[in-house]
């Protein structure tokens, strides 16, 4: 049942996310779909609870760029107004939206303003460390990219992160193997990252980043772990559309035309159906 | 100078952060691996509010944002060109961009580490905060600014920057009251003639008292002097002083561009014959200690006296 209703909002999402990206002609969409299926699981999937019309669970969006993957989603869940969702870059009127390409934390449902890599894991540490103090049971989610683990301070932040013990806070690693200039292990090499945030105390496991069922399964064993986690995702950059999948010129919109437009949109209805 | 102990700047500050976390368990005191025996019995009493960070400036911010963005008062705590330069990016992505409530106490501006060499100095941390959007700047000229200042920040909810100096000094003759930090300045001299305004910050402003007592006493009714605490958002009323005078000093121990000489020109809109005294724009390997220092790099208190006397006259 969740399954399904994972699978729907999938295609519903990037349906919509695909449309605003074409209206507006600009946008990250290759790094938004590589990571939307988690966004998914995590908003569709209780792990990120709402009350109130707000976020109970924090999510911080590290690789800020994919920020926008979040907006049709809080949409969806009546976080953000529909209004904001509906009228982002329609030109003329009285149209109005608070919703920016560069997400911050003015919008609702948005923690942090990122984009800069590296700082995401210190956030949450943060935020973690205060709501315990405080004793608010919540759990701090923080997306980060592969390219991060190039950021000295990704690795301040997990040693932090360890010494501190915070359960409550979840490492999401996005691996789609792009970085501008290619694959990293063609650039500089990461080695063995699963080893090496196990070697900083930080409980790891590896999921396919589009498989709803993997990622149900490990996000609920991961709830249960009394430290703090990490689930690496391998995913697909620009998942969802043959146009841009695994494309590095897609980190950014590119224009198209209205028959390329169509037919993407036709090959996602497929993909789906 | 009208005390009789030589105080350090960060106990006065930390006295105050100390005593209002005792009241208030939302405040945290983080350190980069940075003391101060008014810490000392911060750490001792108030356990749960401080937390060592290890030697990483960097994170440190981004944890302290984390933290105020869940509705924590921080106060992060380093040496000035750690906690400044070293994770600048850090300041601006997260507490500036985000617009959160985290004091950075920026501990030995300028030449204050004199005996560790120039990456220790912080000749250019003015410069570079003074550039991020939606902080508040204030420099502590004496041990009394900077027990005035902390008791500000208890009441901003902004991203904030302490400069203190790393030595223990006197407070200046001049009291500081709580007015002079609303106003985010103070006059430690007034002259009826007013020929001159100089205008410094930090502990250097002692050479510029010290300078101009040593004029010859014609010029002892022409100049004014005065203490910009607050330099961001910079004072709207201190602009309409500034309009009073047709010549105007800066001393300031950082390097000149972006200096205070840069933030007073900034703010002036009318003609002025202007003087910004500062350190070269040099790397400086000497270790002669700080004094020295700043005699053989152009401020010492002959160099001052002598600028102020071409300017006036």
């Amino acid at each position: 049942m969740r399954l399904d209703l994972y699978k729907i909002k999938a295609y519903e999402i990037r349906k919509d996310l695909f449309e605003k990206f074409y209206l507006l002609n600009e946008g990250h969409p290759g790094s938004v779909f590589s990571i939307l299926d988690v966004l998914i699981v995590l908003y569709y999937g209780g792990f990120i609870r709402l009350k109130n019309n707000l976020p109970i669970d924090d999510l911080i969006m590290s690789k800020g760029h994919a920020t926008v993957g979040q907006y049709p989603i809080l949409k969806d869940l009546k976080v953000i107004k529909k209004d904001d969702w509906d009228n982002w870059g329609v030109v003329g009127g009285n149209k109005k939206s608070n919703l920016k390409m560069f997400g911050n934390n003015n919008i609702p449902g948005i923690k942090s303003a990122t984009g800069s890599l590296g700082h995401g894991i210190g956030f949450a540490t943060g935020l973690g460390y205060f709501s315990k103090k405080k004793k608010i049971k919540k759990n701090s989610y923080v997306i980060i990219s592969e390219g991060e683990l190039y950021e000295g301070s990704t690795w301040e932040a997990l040693l932090l992160l360890a010494n501190l013990k915070l359960d409550n806070v979840t490492i999401i690693l996005d691996i789609n193997n792009n970085i501008i200039l290619g694959n990293p292990k063609e650039c500089l090499n990461l080695g063995n990252i699963k080893k090496k945030f196990e070697s900083f105390d930080i409980f790891t496991r590896i999921s396919n980043a589009h498989n709803f069922k993997n990622l149900d399964s490990e996000f609920r064993r991961l709830i249960k772990i009394k430290q703090p986690k990490c689930l690496i995702v391998n995913s697909i950059k620009g998942k969802g559309f043959k146009i841009m999948e695994n494309k590095a010129m897609w980190h950014y919109w590119n224009p198209i035309s209205k028959d390329q437009y169509n037919k993407s949109l036709k090959e996602l209805r497929e993909v789906y159906e | 100078m009208n005390n009789l102990k030589k105080i350090f700047q960060r106990d006065e500050f930390i006295k105050v952060i100390y005593q209002a976390a005792k009241k208030n368990n939302k405040i945290y005191f983080l350190s980069a691996d940075f003391g101060a025996s008014a810490l000392d019995n911060f750490r001792r009493d108030l356990k749960k509010q401080f937390l060592h960070l290890g030697i990483c400036e960097q994170n440190m911010i981004d944890f302290a944002c984390g933290m105020a963005l869940e509705g924590a008062k921080v106060y992060t705590y380093a040496m000035a060109p750690f906690l400044s330069l070293r994770c600048l990016e850090q300041h601006k992505t997260a507490t500036c961009l985000m617009n959160v409530n985290v004091c950075s106490i920026v501990t030995g501006i300028g030449l204050s580490y004199a005996n560790s060499g120039p990456t220790h100095y912080s000749t250019e941390d003015f410069a570079c905060l003074r550039s991020l959007s939606n902080c508040e700047i204030y420099t502590a000229s004496d041990p009394d600014v900077a027990k005035y200042i902390a008791k500000k920040t208890l009441k901003l909810t902004t991203p904030i920057f302490v400069r203190l100096d790393r030595k223990a000094s006197f407070n200046l003759s001049k009291k500081i009251g709580i007015k002079d930090l609303n106003t985010g300045f103070r006059y430690l001299k007034k002259s009826s003639k007013k020929k001159l305004l100089i205008i410094s910050h930090g502990t250097i402003i002692e050479r510029a008292l010290i300078a101009e007592k040593n004029l010859d006493k014609k010029y002892y009714n022409s100049i004014d002097i005065i203490d910009l605490i607050k330099s961001k958002p910079f004072p709207k009323i201190f602009k309409n002083i500034l309009k009073k005078y047709s010549k105007i000093m800066t001393i300031d121990e950082q390097t000149s561009e972006g200096s205070l000489g840069s933030l007073i020109r900034e703010n002036i809109d009318h003609y002025v014959k202007f003087k910004s005294l500062s350190l070269p724009d040099k790397f400086i390997f000497e270790n002669l200690g700080r004094e020295k220092l700043l005699d053989t790099n152009g401020l010492s208190i002959k160099d001052i006296s002598k600028e102020i006397v071409n300017l006036i006259s």
